[in-house]
């Protein structure tokens, strides 16, 4: 269970040399390069944030979106309308985002399985649907952000918005007791109640939290966008990429949802570039989802497994007098 | 009062509708356990397939619906077998996976109409679109009014199919439980094929009431897929009688919100109910689903 | 006093009377054991004291805490732990991860140094008989060990009261031997611990419990020792009868 376990001194070093690649990408890359990496480095953090609810604790939501879009409108509001500046107003949406989540979570949990999925669908389109005809958001007519022009800064922003998703799924959810819970919640729920897990609270935590980072990455979204509408922010859309990212990487790993966003956000910008903007990419997104789920259930990390497996099957032919915990 | 009488038949008329959808909807539930996010699009493609039908054959898009029934029946039979596969897959969520993978074929069949017939609307023209009929003192558009006697007459024969014919009692059988109807000697996977190949093709057939009463347009299948889960739930998963009520109730509240409240806010509330409904009454308002 | 006090509880399904006026006493350190046919109500009576279900009507007490309304993790923190009759294991966890989450709440308290806790980890592994399997996934091992591991679990919370649902159920009879020796030895290391089993194999009961209590359609139909019960001619009749003939 500890750190040192998990990431050796190989890994340590890769890692390390990653971050100063990443790092240094603003001060190499065309700024077109740029913007596709700081949209890599969004869809990441959104990914990851929905694998807390859907993968580690097995609650597929198809309503995630709605965080997203929650946070855009909070943090564009705030910025127009009450002239807050960027970082402050990202604060509170994430502030708010986690309130509200942790208020809808209550209710919403009841639900388990389908009813949840539906559930959470339909919350997230009437979602929608209220700001499309409230007046504060602006209803179908969008809100304009005050625009701010500069690559380097938004990379910043979303690469660490990344970073930080990253590590609280990996200290949190992969390596605690917290994380333990959540799994049992996943495996068995009444089984953990009966273990003196208090699952309701852990549960709405789960909740909260994936919604609170779905939040602050849309309201750091909305600034880079400048414009939002509920149909860009609140679509259904949103939902459907975190949860075929996800799916595509390996549900329920930390690195799976990293490869997914990456391998589909890459392909979706090629496709645009390619043939500009198309519903074509729906029927690839669509296709993607059913090809995954009908040959490779377990994402694009199982590839990795069993290459990894092979390579150790190898080994283990090598040197047949090795044992087993020593591999 | 017109106005109010109006509403109501209209209410009515347009509910009628969404029962045979959520009949079908409902039994493949029971018998599947898989929630179809894919059942608007179903309608979308009933829709369209009487719609160019009827360019290229200038045959009435009503006389067709025989065979657009069982055109998707068929398909719905060859593409079951894919769905049972996903259900049978190893995995510690199958049934999630199933819900995703309609997710999946739903957003590539949305996709793929949209490609190929851009976003416009097309209007299904059929023999009943200019006639009107006079109903209880008010004029309903006639096609309405067919959708929903045609519908019920449809709904009553599968329920005539489902309660009385040994096929029927058979798949109502495998629908309460898989393993005792296994354990019978129901041989679950040709049942599921069956009951999955009527539900695709009732749902295609009143893809064409829909397109012909409303407009076609490749985007409609997100629409009908929340109406057809909202008879569904608020029915209760698997209640036939509650299909019925929620059909007419979905009818009724969208036809006096778009009335009394704004044609911007029917979804809204539909969303709304939807939830509460889920929350609260999660056996249905009849308290009869699963 | 007693450890486990139930006083007349009723529990209906819908109009169904699953549990009818039923009252129990247990000691504390005995091992007692609830016997009856399917259907008899036993499960239903672990699901009322580790509040998955809420009675109809009576009363439930833990060391003189009342149990009733308290939610299924509370009654967990004062000191109950059981199994299920249906394996309930965190399946694709592994067996260490199992029991781990069997301690979350215990590690919470403070109380213990987490060094402390592996090294209980390890011998309730050892006891089980899990250590060359303590890295595998739940789900992957065998029948026997899952049930095995289910109490290894629920021993991992510390209870006062260890409620077993059917711990021999589809053993053979060499495995259920075996699982009279771990019970036994359970009992002997951790020696404040009571126990409660479901069964329906008598012979379970006869090498186990110390008091038994047999219940029939939610029914107690007869107490006492497991002597006094086996010479019952009620429970002769109603079910030790037929388990002869079957």
């Amino acid at each position: 269970m500890s750190i040192s376990k998990s990431f050796s001194p190989v890994k340590l070093i890769i890692l390390f040399l990653s971050m100063v690649v990443l790092c240094c990408l603003p001060f190499v890359v065309s700024s077109f390069v740029l913007r596709i990496a700081t949209g890599i480095m969004m869809w990441i953090g959104l990914a990851l944030s929905w694998n807390m609810l859907g993968g580690y604790m097995g609650y597929i939501s198809f309503g995630h979106g709605a965080s997203f879009g929650l946070g855009a409108y909070i943090a564009g509001m705030l910025m127009t309308q009450l002239h807050l500046p960027f970082f402050v107003s990202l604060l509170i949406a994430g502030i708010l985002t986690y309130i509200f989540a942790a208020l809808v979570g209550y209710p919403t949990l009841r639900l388990s399985g389908s009813y949840f999925a539906i559930g959470t669908w339909a919350f997230a389109e009437m979602m929608r649907q209220l700001v499309l005809v409230l007046t504060i958001t602006g209803g179908p007519e969008g809100l304009r952000l005050p625009p701010m022009l500069n690559d380097n800064f938004f990379y910043f922003v979303m690469f660490g918005l990344a970073l930080l998703v990253f590590m609280v799924a990996y200290l949190f959810f992969e390596h605690s007791d917290f994380g333990l819970k959540v799994k049992a919640v996943r495996e068995e729920e009444t089984a953990a109640r009966t273990l003196g897990l208090n699952t309701t609270w852990v549960k709405n935590q789960v909740f909260a939290l994936s919604s609170m980072f779905a939040g602050i990455i849309g309201g750091a979204f909305a600034y880079w966008i400048t414009f939002i509408h509920p149909d860009s922010v609140l679509g259904p859309l949103i939902a459907d990429q975190m949860v075929i990212m996800v799916l595509l990487g390996g549900i329920g790993t930390l690195f799976g949802p990293v490869i997914g966003a990456i391998v589909l956000y890459v392909g979706n910008q090629y496709m645009l570039v390619m043939w500009g903007q198309s519903s074509a990419y729906l029927i690839i997104l669509g296709l993607a989802i059913c090809l995954v789920i009908l040959f490779l259930p377990e994402g694009l990390m199982s590839l990795l497994r069993i290459l990894r497996g092979r390579r150790r099957g190898i080994i283990k032919r090598l040197l047949p007098g090795m044992k087993k915990s020593n591999i | 009062m017109g106005l109010f009488m109006q509403t109501t038949v209209n209410g009515i008329l347009i509910g009628g509708i969404f029962i045979t959808i959520a009949v079908g909807f409902s039994i493949s539930y029971g018998v599947m356990h898989i929630v179809d996010f894919a059942v608007g699009e179903w309608i979308m493609l009933g829709a369209f397939t009487a719609f160019w039908l009827n360019q290229y054959t200038k045959i009435d898009p009503l006389l067709l619906i025989p065979f657009i029934a069982l055109f998707f029946a068929l398909v719905g039979y060859l593409f079951q077998p894919i769905i049972q596969k996903v259900v049978n897959i190893k995995h510690r969520s199958a049934a999630m996976m199933a819900l995703a993978f309609t997710f999946g074929l739903s957003t590539l069949l949305r996709g793929s109409a949209l490609t190929l017939w851009g976003f416009n609307n097309r209007n299904l023209v059929t023999m009943l679109s200019e006639m009107n009929v006079n109903l209880f003192g008010i004029t309903v558009p006639a096609i309405r009014a067919a959708a929903t006697v045609f519908s019920i007459f449809v709904t009553a024969a599968f329920a005539f199919f489902l309660y009385r014919t040994k096929t029927g009692i058979t798949i109502r059988a495998a629908a309460e439980d898989k393993t005792v109807a296994g354990l019978m000697g129901i041989d679950g996977h040709r049942i599921s094929r069956l009951v999955y190949a009527i539900y695709v093709g009732l749902t295609a057939m009143s893809g064409v009431f829909i397109g012909s009463i409303f407009s076609v347009f490749p985007d409609m299948g997100l629409r009908y897929t929340a109406f057809a889960f909202f008879v569904v739930v608020a029915g209760g998963m698997g209640s036939f009688s509650g299909a019925i009520v929620a059909g007419l109730l979905l009818g009724l509240i969208s036809s006096f919100v778009s009335v009394y409240v704004g044609g911007a806010y029917v979804f809204l509330i539909l969303f709304f109910i939807l939830y509460l409904i889920l929350v609260f009454l999660p056996k249905g308002i009849l308290g009869k689903g699963w | 006093m007693e450890l486990l006090e139930i006083k007349e509880l009723n529990h209906m399904f819908g109009g169904l009377k699953a549990i009818s006026s039923l009252n129990i006493n247990v000691k504390p350190k005995m091992i007692y054991g609830v016997i009856g046919a399917n259907g008899a109500g036993k499960t239903t009576l672990f699901n009322l004291i580790t509040g998955i279900y809420q009675p109809t009507a009576g009363q439930i007490f833990l060391d003189g805490t009342s149990l009733v309304g308290k939610q299924s993790y509370e009654i967990s923190r004062l000191g109950v732990a059981r199994t299920f009759q249906n394996l309930r294991l965190f399946n694709d966890l592994t067996v260490v991860e199992n029991i781990q989450v069997g301690q979350i709440h215990r590690r919470r308290l403070g109380k213990h140094k987490t060094k402390d806790l592996s090294v209980k980890i390890e011998s309730l592994i050892k006891l089980f008989g899990l250590d060359v399997r303590a890295e595998e996934k739940a789900g992957n091992l065998p029948y026997g060990m899952q049930r095995k591991l289910e109490i290894a679990r629920a021993l991992a919370t510390e209870p006062k009261l260890l409620l077993l649902d059917e711990p021999a159920a589809g053993m053979n009879p060499k495995e259920v031997q075996g699982l009279v020796g771990l019970i036994k030895e359970v009992k002997r290391q951790y020696s404040d611990i009571t126990i409660v089993l479901i069964e329906h194999q008598m012979k379970l009961v006869e090498g186990l419990c110390d008091y038994a209590t047999v219940m029939n359609f939610g029914q107690v139909i007869a107490n006492g020792t497991v002597e006094e019960i086996q010479n019952n001619p009620v429970v002769i009749k109603a079910y030790l009868g037929e388990a002869e003939v079957g």
